[in-house]
């Protein structure tokens, strides 16, 4: 079986308030078709781009991230191609000097860590949306289509990775790294549904004497799902047709989703000229050294190094390290949990159990979770000083999240007494018991409960009756020392 | 009293210290375009309504105590390539027939604000892009000084109108000499500042890195005071630069006593109209007694080479910057059963054939192959013609040269002999491509009242130097009068 | 080292195409001229660029303040719809981009 060699490109928008070139605001999704535009996005004879400093901004701050070097004289290209989302017909965008180059990004894949270089990152601007009335919204067979420009002039950086992916899992964990990272720089929302981010897979397979195949570039995948899916397709069919004798045509196909196949495009691609040249509408970019070692310094802690800190500093494991610091968010509750004084290893457990089935439940991310980390803090201190059990506290914690308490008020409002039922008020408690299970009393007492079962399941019972109340150990002697 | 004989400042002058009427000189200077125009076709649109809101706004503020601006009151028109809010901008193309911009460009609201007065809009080879006005949708513009010839372009309506006395100042923009050419040809005064001096925003372009606007006056401290009020940052045009302006018009006055003056030599002035060979040792001679050191100097890689890279910077990026013409948002629209059938349909009806021939030739210059072989070593040899200049100014002030090698072309030249009319721009283009200040300065009439003149340029942004030169010379010259258009005018034969 | 390209019919139908705009036939030999001669007035262009001289760029004084990220809400959207060659509501329209086998569709001369 030939290796799959793989690299992608992945347009990122960058999470500005304003579009790269105008001043048009790029809140745009749900907003009525051709009301984030004005003059320069529309191309209006006349008007000039004005580069968002934001924007060049983040795309530093992604490059930095991806151990890129930051280019400081930085250029602009036009790229010219005719078609209804495109009013200037030419794309501004980055080429033979993009802001970024060189970098790299560690992932982890087959229990394995492993590099996979990027090439650059480039600033481009977005181009607008086509509607087509067709019934399944496709741009085939439409007799017209409609153009919204509400998307067009949005800032996008391409992340160009060099071809060092071998499998679908390698694809999906870089796709996961460059989307992690994005977020904990507040780069991106990097939402594949929501379309800021998208990538585009170059696919060639390596022939057994190591030359490389003919690339054939996928496009129209528009979730994770999707893109293993289309690499598991086009895997097969690349060799299908070499084990045929057949030829790969350098092309671009579109993805099926339905159909579950990749599609030639059969357009011009190959004849296709962008006729790349120099944008003198704008400036040269000076990121100079100072500005780049400014927006070094203000960079967040990254997420693998959270992830290292994580496992040094709270004693937590490999695995516990890397769920926490998915998200910064995540990272960040964990954090200030801890910092109310509660044990690491416990907020650990609180976080990756509880929190995760409340937030589960409730469809919620984590910084829209109600119940405050300082709150699950005390919660989980309290735990500890065994003024609560551990199933008392899982019904306060449920309190909090449902009425937003905190945590002294949502142990009034669940009714549970605080502090342990022990000595006098345990031994009436379990009589009570005993009393309602004459039976099991009767076979330990008589010597016939030879494997233990029937003491736990007393003391179960008594447990229950007290609502954790009690501790475990003081209920186990006391259990046994009664029975005798 | 013959306001159309007044220097723009002449009538700030008047208006501001109630001498006359901002109205008055308006509807003066209505009624000359009125009457006359009709010889000449220089003006395009007329926004008489919207320019006598203007002028009245203007002595209302006289009249209330109110500081009216530095162009308190007048006139002026603007090629019609200057985006104008809520009047018509053609780019004399039927590409944008009725296209109304609902913005002005900057240097417009520049000027507005000074208090001059918009009366309308001037003819232009089609989308600038010629150097006889001749390719218009509205027809030719003739030159004011003999009916018998062009007044150059791409800003001949605007050189022709300044020259007849429409206005005392017109807006042109040049590229490749296209204002300073048709000023040499009308007899008027012509000026490209340095690239970045004058904010682009509303300027229809032709290619980025070249227009650059240019006033047209008829005499040099009218054209200091309107660098003065053109000149400045915008927000809206990063390729302005941002630096502190001089008082232009303190400057235009500071003389050149001591200063260095080279006069370009190299060049085959055989081939060129005889009175044209001697306004340069003229202009020399004014020089000289005004106090200045006259050198000589020799550019030999730009007068090799300027033609040509100009043509590739310019063509290329014309290719490029109209491309936004698909008939789909504004402009004309033709139908066409799928996308790029209305496309070209659009196109090809929207733009005339001198235009569309300018497209397909930028087009094969960036196309593969022709770019790396062609393209870019155009960009290094543009390069090298700017340190060649760059080189020059650091031992000289100034340079004098020839603006164009021949008088006034006759009418129908560019369907006789192109050639001759590409070679033109040999003098005028490099200001451009070294994104320099340029001048075209009048220095007198030949006997036949054709215009002769010269090209004084600077070293970027210095601007105010070269207008201190203009000055000296125009001194001794003499600014030029305006043309009797009204007895018929000039000296057709 | 000067490489003296000349540009063909074949070349000029592709340059047709990217740059939409047509042309007749009979009007291929004028525009194939017309490339042709800037062309050999550039060819003397290739021989003096070394490979140390650097690619035009701008001096600039003072760079222009750099824009902040302030959206500014535009009040002509409606304007321009109205003055569009074909409104369809909210939208601009535009003609049938593919056909229904998938390809591009070519104009017709
Ligand atoms: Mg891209
Ligand atoms: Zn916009």
């Amino acid at each position: 079986m030939r290796e799959p060699v793989v690299g992608l490109e992945i347009h990122l928008q960058l999470k500005t308030k304003t579009k790269l070139f105008c001043s048009c605001s790029s809140d745009y999704i749900g907003a009525t078709p051709n009301t984030n535009v004005c003059p320069v996005c529309l191309a209006i004879p006349g008007t000039l781009p004005i580069l968002n400093d934001h924007a060049v901004e983040l795309a530093v701050k992604m490059g930095l991230g991806l151990h890129c070097s930051i280019s400081d004289n930085t250029r602009f290209h036009r790229k010219h191609y005719f078609y209804a989302d495109l009013p200037k017909a030419y794309q501004i965008t980055q080429y033979e000097h993009p802001i970024a180059v060189g970098g790299y990004v560690d992932i982890a894949a087959g229990g394995k860590t492993k590099r996979i270089r990027v090439h650059h990152l480039h600033l481009e601007e977005d181009a607008g949306k086509l509607v087509h009335p067709t019934s399944d919204g496709r741009l085939t067979g439409a007799s017209y289509s409609l153009v919204d420009y509400n998307r067009g002039g949005m800032p996008l950086s391409e992340i160009v990775s060099e071809p060092d992916m071998n499998s679908a899992e390698e694809v999906l964990a870089y796709i996961t790294q460059i989307r992690q990272l994005a977020r904990y720089l507040d780069v991106s929302d990097g939402e594949m549904e929501s379309g800021s981010l998208r990538v585009d897979v170059n696919i060639s397979l390596r022939n057994d004497d190591g030359s490389l195949g003919t690339r054939v570039e996928i496009k129209n995948v528009n979730s994770l799902r999707s893109i293993e899916r289309a690499l598991g397709y086009e895997i097969a069919r690349q060799n299908k047709v070499l084990d045929e004798g057949g030829c790969l045509v350098r092309e671009t196909r579109l993805w099926d989703d339905v159909a579950g196949v990749t599609r030639s495009m059969r357009s011009k691609e190959g004849e296709r000229d962008y006729r790349y040249y120099v944008e003198m509408d704008l400036a040269p970019i000076s990121a100079g050294p100072e500005y780049v070692e400014e927006i070094r310094k203000s960079l967040p802690e990254m997420p693998w190094e959270k992830r290292e800190r994580f496992i040094r500093d709270h004693s937590l494991s490999e695995e516990e390290a890397a769920q926490l610091t998915e998200q910064k968010e995540t990272a960040d509750y964990f954090e200030e949990c801890v910092s109310a004084g509660a044990p690491a290893a416990k907020c650990a457990n609180w976080m990756r159990m509880e929190v995760q089935r409340l937030l589960h439940e409730m469809d919620l991310p984590i910084e829209k979770f109600p119940v405050k980390a300082s709150e699950l803090g005390k919660l989980i201190v309290r735990v500890e000083k065994r003024e609560l059990s551990n199933t008392q506290a899982k019904d306060v914690l449920a309190v909090m999240a449902e009425k937003e308490l905190p945590v002294d008020e949502a142990i009034k409002a669940c009714g549970v007494s605080c502090g342990k039922i022990t000595g006098p008020a345990l031994e009436e408690i379990i009589k009570k018991v005993f009393a309602g299970e004459p039976e099991a009393v009767e076979t330990v007492r008589a010597g016939n409960d030879k494997k233990g079962a029937k003491v736990k399941f007393l003391q179960g019972l008594v447990m229950r009756e007290t609502r954790g109340s009690a501790d475990p150990a003081e209920v186990a002697s006391l259990v046994n020392s009664m029975l005798k | 009293m013959e306001f159309h004989k007044l220097s723009a400042l002449e009538i700030a002058e008047g208006v501001k210290n109630g001498k006359w009427k901002a109205s008055e000189v308006l509807s003066a200077h209505l009624e000359r375009i009125r009457k006359y125009d009709g010889r000449i076709n220089s003006v395009v649109t007329l926004s008489e309504e919207s320019a006598r809101k203007e002028a009245e706004a203007v002595d209302r503020a006289v009249a209330e105590g109110r500081d009216p601006g530095r162009f308190a009151g007048v006139p002026f028109l603007a090629k019609d390539n200057f985006c104008t809010e809520g009047i018509r901008t053609t780019c004399c193309s039927k590409m944008l027939e009725d296209w109304i911009p609902d913005y002005d460009a900057t240097a417009i609201k520049r000027m507005k604000e000074a208090g001059a007065v918009l009366m309308g809009k001037t003819n232009m080879d089609e989308f600038a892009m010629g150097s006889t006005t001749e390719s218009s949708i509205f027809g030719p513009t003739l030159n004011p000084r003999d009916f018998g010839r062009v007044p150059g372009g791409s800003s001949g309506g605007s050189a022709a109108a300044v020259a007849a006395g429409f206005a005392p100042l017109a807006l042109g923009s040049d590229t490749g000499g296209s204002v300073r050419q048709p000023s040499a040809f009308c007899g008027v005064q012509g000026m490209k500042p340095s690239y970045g001096q004058i904010s682009r925003y509303g300027i229809v372009a032709y290619a980025s890195s070249l227009d650059q606007v240019g006033p047209i006056t008829r005499n040099m401290k009218d054209m200091a005071a309107a660098m003065d009020v053109l000149a400045g940052a915008d927000p809206n045009d990063t390729t302005c630069d941002a630096y502190e302006r001089p008082s232009f018009s303190d400057a235009v006055l500071s003389g050149i006593k001591g200063k260095k003056v080279a006069v370009l030599t190299g060049f085959d002035s055989e081939s060129m109209d005889r009175p044209l060979v001697e306004a340069i040792d003229r202009a020399a001679e004014y020089c000289r007694a005004a106090g200045a050191e006259i050198v000589k100097a020799k550019l030999p890689i730009t007068m090799k080479h300027a033609v040509a890279c100009y043509y590739m910077v310019a063509l290329g990026d014309a290719s490029s910057k109209l491309a936004c013409y698909d008939g789909m948002r504004y402009g004309h629209h033709a139908d066409g059963r799928n996308l790029m059938e209305m496309y070209k349909r659009s196109r090809n009806e929207g733009f005339g054939k001198e235009v569309r021939k300018r497209i397909l030739i930028g087009t094969c210059i960036l196309t593969r192959g022709y770019y790396d072989n062609y393209y870019v070593p155009a960009t290094k040899v543009r390069q090298m013609i700017a340190d060649e200049y760059a080189e020059l100014f650091r031992n000289v002030d100034a340079l004098i040269c020839p603006i164009s090698p021949a008088l006034p072309y006759r009418k129908g030249l560019v369907e006789e002999d192109p050639v001759r009319i590409y070679l033109g721009d040999a003098f005028s283009s490099a200001a451009n491509l070294a994104g320099l200040p340029s001048i075209s300065l009048n220095v007198g009439f030949t006997e036949d009242g054709l215009p002769t003149n010269v090209q004084l340029m600077g070293p970027r942004f210095g601007d105010a130097g070269l207008l201190a030169l203009a000055q000296a010379i125009e001194n001794e010259a003499g600014s030029p009068a305006v043309a009797d258009i009204e007895k018929k005018g000039g000296c057709e034969e | 080292m000067i490489k003296k390209m000349v540009m063909d019919e074949e070349r000029l139908r592709e340059v047709l195409s990217f740059s939409c705009i047509g042309l007749p036939e009979e009007e291929y030999p004028e525009v194939l001229d017309r490339v042709n001669a800037v062309l050999r007035m550039c060819d003397e262009m290739q021989e003096l660029v070394g490979s140390d001289v650097r690619p035009f760029e701008w001096d600039v004084i003072k760079s222009p303040a750099r824009r902040k990220d302030i959206p500014v809400a535009w009040d002509g959207r409606d304007r321009m719809l109205d003055r569009a060659p074909v409104r369809d509501g909210d939208f601009f329209r535009v003609p049938r981009i593919i056909a229904k086998d998938g390809t591009e569709e070519e104009e017709e001369e």
